[in-house]
C-alpha cells in the first residue's frame, strides 16, 4: 500500500515538472517571437529603402542577420526587377550564399538541405545554379524537388539537361519539372529539340512531352517524324505533343497511326486528332467501331467532339456502340 | 484626392505586413499619401471614411477577399468610381476575370515588380 501511495506521489511530481516545462518552454517561445517581432518592426525601414537602392544595410549582428535574411527571401518569392538583384547581391555578399550551399551538399538532415535549396532559389542566388543542379541527385525527394524548384525561380538555362534527366528518372514530379522548365522559358527549348534524338528512348519521350508544353508549331515537323520512332511510348508522346501544336499537314500522319501495332499509340492519335479539331471523323468512327476499350472510346470522343450529328448516325448500324453513344451523350452535355 | 492635401491618396490592403509596408514605402518614396489597412472589412471602413483616390488590395485577405472588397465598394455610391487594383499570387486566368468581373480596374500578379506598380498606378490615375 505504501509502494503504491509512492508511486502515485512520484507520478503526480513527475506531471507537475512536465506542466512547469512546457510553460517554461511557451514562455521562451512567445518571448523568442516578440524579441523577432522587434528586430523586424525595427529594420524593416531600413530593409526597405535597401531594397529601393536608397541605403545600404548597417553592420548586424548575427541574430539581426538572420532575421532580415528571413524578411529578404520573403521580398525575393514576392517581388521581381531591380530590388531583387539587390537581394541577390546582399546574400552573396554577406556570405549567405556560400553557408547555404555547405548545408545543401553536406548536412546530414534532408530537411535543412532542403531548406537550404528553397532559400538559395529565393534569394535569387544565381553562384547557387551549380550547387543546385548538384542536389538534383540527392538521395532525399524533398530536397530535389526543392533544387527543381529553385532552379525554375532562377531561371536556369544551364539546368535545362539535368532537368531533363530528372523528369525522365521521375525525380521529382513531372509538372514541377514542366514548371521548371516553362520558367527558363525559351533557352530551354534548343536543349529539347536536341534531345529528341537521344539514343535513350525516355529522354526522347520527355522532351516530346515538354515541347508539347513549351514548343510552337516550328516544333510540328520534328515531333511528327517521332511518330515512326522504335519506342511505342516516344510514338504516343509524340501523338499527344502533336494534339498541343500540329498543323492541318500533320492530320494525315496521325490517321495513319490509328492503325498502329500498340492500343496506347492508336489512343492517343486519336485524342490528338480530336484536340486538332481534324476534319477526319470518317477514320475515327471506324476506330470506334473496329477497336476496343481505350482506343475505341478515345476515337469516339474524338468523333463526337468533331461532328455529334454523324458520330450519332453512326450508332444504328455499329455492331458495338457503347463508345459512341457514350461519346454523344458526353459532346451533348459539354 | 483626400480632403486637404494636394498628393493623392492611395489605400493599401494586405494582410502580409511585408508586402503592404514595401508598397508603402514605395508610393510615399513617389510622392503618394498613403492610408493602410490589414484586411477588406477594414479597408472598406476606411475608404468610406477617407475617399481615397485609389485603392491597391491584395486578393486573398482574411475576413473580406479582395474581390469581395472590389464589389461592395461598386455597391457603395461613395466608393463606386474609387480605382481598385487587385494584386496577387493567384495567376489563373479565370482568377484574373473573377476580378474584372467584381470590378477591378487592374490586376498585378506577384512576383510583381514596384516599378511596373507604380506605373500602373500612374496609368489608373491619369485615365480618371
Amino acid at each position: 500500500m505504501e509502494a503504491f501511495a509512492v508511486a502515485v506521489l512520484a507520478l503526480a511530481i513527475a506531471n507537475i515538472l512536465m506542466l512547469i516545462l512546457l510553460v517554461l518552454r511557451r514562455m521562451r517561445l512567445a518571448r523568442d517571437a516578440r524579441r523577432r517581432d522587434e528586430v523586424e518592426e525595427r529594420l524593416r525601414p531600413r530593409v526597405l529603402a535597401f531594397l529601393e537602392g536608397d541605403v545600404l544595410l548597417p553592420r548586424l549582428t548575427p541574430y539581426e542577420q538572420e532575421v532580415v535574411a528571413d524578411m529578404l527571401g520573403v521580398y525575393g518569392r514576392m517581388l521581381r526587377g531591380p530590388s531583387v538583384a539587390r537581394i541577390a547581391a546582399y546574400f552573396e555578399r554577406s556570405g549567405i550564399v556560400e553557408r547555404e550551399l555547405d548545408v545543401l551538399a553536406h548536412d546530414r538532415k534532408p530537411w535543412r538541405r532542403a531548406a537550404a535549396a528553397h532559400r538559395l532559389g529565393d534569394v535569387h542566388a544565381r553562384s547557387s545554379i551549380p550547387g543546385l543542379i548538384g542536389a538534383l541527385d540527392d538521395d532525399s525527394r524533398e530536397v530535389r524537388v526543392a533544387s527543381v524548384r529553385s532552379l525554375g525561380r532562377l531561371g536556369a538555362a544551364d539546368a535545362v539537361d539535368p532537368l531533363l534527366t530528372a523528369f525522365a528518372r521521375a525525380q521529382a514530379p513531372e509538372s514541377l519539372i514542366g514548371w521548371a522548365l516553362l520558367q527558363i522559358g525559351t533557352p530551354a527549348l534548343p536543349r529539347l529539340r536536341a534531345a529528341l534524338d537521344s539514343p535513350e528512348a525516355e529522354y526522347r519521350a520527355s522532351s516530346l512531352q515538354l515541347i508539347g508544353l513549351l514548343g510552337d508549331a516550328s516544333d510540328g515537323d520534328a515531333v511528327e517524324a517521332r511518330l515512326r520512332d522504335s519506342s511505342a511510348v516516344v510514338r504516343a508522346e509524340a501523338a499527344r505533343a502533336l494534339g498541343r501544336l500540329g498543323q492541318p499537314r500533320h492530320f494525315a500522319p496521325l490517321v495513319e497511326v490509328l492503325v498502329d501495332r500498340v492500343p496506347a499509340v492508336r489512343a492517343a492519335a486519336a485524342t490528338a486528332l480530336g484536340r486538332l479539331q481534324a476534319r477526319v471523323v470518317a477514320p475515327l468512327l471506324e476506330v470506334a467501331q473496329r477497336d476496343q476499350f481505350d482506343v475505341a472510346r478515345a476515337a469516339a470522343q474524338a468523333a463526337a467532339a468533331l461532328d455529334v450529328e454523324a458520330t450519332a448516325a453512326a450508332i444504328a448500324s455499329s455492331p458495338n456502340p457503347d463508345h459512341l453513344r457514350e461519346a454523344v451523350d458526353l459532346a451533348l452535355i459539354t | 484626392m483626400s480632403a486637404g492635401t494636394s498628393a493623392p491618396c492611395i489605400l493599401v490592403v494586405d494582410d502580409e505586413v511585408d508586402i503592404r509596408e514595401l508598397v508603402a514605402y514605395r508610393l510615399r518614396r513617389s510622392g503618394y499619401e498613403v492610408l493602410e489597412a490589414p484586411n477588406g472589412e477594414d479597408a472598406l471602413a476606411l475608404a468610406l471614411d477617407r475617399r481615397p483616390a485609389l485603392i491597391i488590395a491584395d486578393v486573398m485577405m482574411p475576413r473580406l477577399d479582395g474581390y469581395e472588397l472590389t464589389r461592395r465598394l461598386r455597391a457603395e455610391p461613395a466608393t463606386q468610381t474609387i480605382p481598385v487594383i487587385l494584386l496577387t499570387a493567384r495567376t489563373q486566368e479565370a482568377d484574373v476575370s473573377q476580378g474584372f468581373d467584381a470590378g477591378a480596374d487592374d490586376y498585378l500578379r506577384k512576383p510583381f515588380n514596384p516599378d511596373e506598380l507604380l506605373q500602373r498606378v500612374r496609368a489608373v490615375l491619369g485615365r480618371r
